[in-house]
């Protein structure tokens, strides 16, 4: 098991750089979708990380626990996903783009938590769009 | 722009000296003792054989609870975020007349579904003594009910009742699981002695169900509004 006891280390120094590669992305890129994507690019990062960096024992696995903690960690990401997208997708019915630029025509909509509760019932949401 | 730049730089050095810091700290600080030991120390006591899954329904049982009620309130939350009586049937309709329905697609999937199913029981089964469980069933579930959206076999109503209730199922079996020892004097969470199979078996078939149908509903999303 030697080898693996020498290759944890890569896979906990590649985890942290996917990690931080991520985390840049979730606050440089401009468009929402991006960030989500990055988002997910950083989850992956961290997950590496915390595996790779786990305690090596001889001829055994990866620690179950760690593990577990990963699994969980797996379907929180993939929950918060799914979720950020449905947001993005009410953002951009509503709003008529992706981004959360102070754009002149942006009005009062800043945060993807507003947007979707103004409107659901004045019908604003196609006028927006046509515009 | 000017401004731009600087908060951009700030960020990628700091982004860098994180890297740094963390690789770092992953080749040359001392790695903690290995806390899978008092796992497999006490693996007799969980009721199955299988340290992830006892790790993951029993020792700490807790994360997957909460874990299980985060995924479902990801999916109502993807139904809140649907334009109630406004939705598109474009969003749910089958895509049979479109490219993605070619012989090969609409019979595969088909034929698919079905192993889909005996490899999630497989995979369920199989959680107590090897690597499986109910989130990778349920998973494969997902999959399978996700080809059969698309190409028109199965109609995707994620606001059935029916899925809705197999949606929460998980979260309620689970929280029973976990709160009747109290009643009966014990521990949150402290499965009955000699049950302790019995109770995570039957837990994770029904999350099995409940993870397949929140993921089915989770890909299937918010419908665009009605043009």
């Amino acid at each position: 098991m030697d080898t693996m006891a020498d290759a944890a280390p890569i896979f906990a120094v590649a985890g942290a750089l996917i990690l931080v590669v991520g985390l840049f992305g979730v606050f440089d890129r401009p468009d929402l979708l991006g960030k989500i994507i990055a988002l997910n690019v950083a989850a992956s990062g961290a997950f590496t990380f915390l595996i790779g960096s786990a305690p090596v024992d001889e001829g055994g696995g990866p620690d179950p626990v760690l593990q577990a903690l990963v699994l969980t960690g797996i379907v929180i990401s993939i929950s918060v996903t799914a979720y950020a997208l449905s947001l993005l997708r009410r953002v951009a019915d509503e709003a008529g783009r992706t981004t959360l630029d102070d754009e002149p025509e942006a009005g009062p909509e800043e945060s993807p938590e507003e947007s979707p509760e103004e409107s659901p019932e004045d019908g604003g949401a196609e006028g927006i769009r046509d515009a | 722009m000017g401004a731009d730049r600087v908060v951009r730089a700030g960020l990628a050095g700091t982004a860098a000296i994180s890297a740094g810091l963390l690789a770092w700290g992953a080749v040359a600080l001392p790695r903690a003792p290995r806390i899978g030991a008092a796992v497999e120390e006490r693996l007799a006591d969980s009721g199955v054989a299988q340290p992830v899954t006892a790790v993951l329904l029993n020792f700490r049982g807790h994360d997957t609870l909460v874990e299980v009620a985060v995924l479902l309130l990801a999916a109502a939350g993807v139904y809140v975020m649907a334009p109630v009586g406004r939705a598109s049937p474009a969003a749910t309709e089958p895509l049979e007349r479109g490219p993605g329905m070619t012989p090969v697609v609409g019979n595969f999937s088909a034929r698919l579904a079905p192993m889909a199913v005996l490899l999630a029981a497989h995979l369920w089964w199989a959680g107590s003594t090897l690597p499986g469980g109910a989130f990778q069933a349920g998973t494969v579930l997902a999959g399978a009910a996700v080809g059969l959206f698309l190409t028109g076999r199965l109609p995707a109503r994620t606001r059935h009742w029916g899925l809705r209730a197999g949606m929460a199922a998980g979260l309620v079996v689970f929280l029973a699981a976990a709160a009747a020892p109290v009643a009966a004097g014990g521990a949150y969470l402290e499965y009955p002695p000699g049950l302790a199979k019995a109770v995570i078996v039957t837990v994770e078939g029904v999350l099995t169900l409940s993870i397949g149908a929140c993921l089915a509903a989770l890909v299937v999303g918010v419908p665009p509004p009605r043009p």
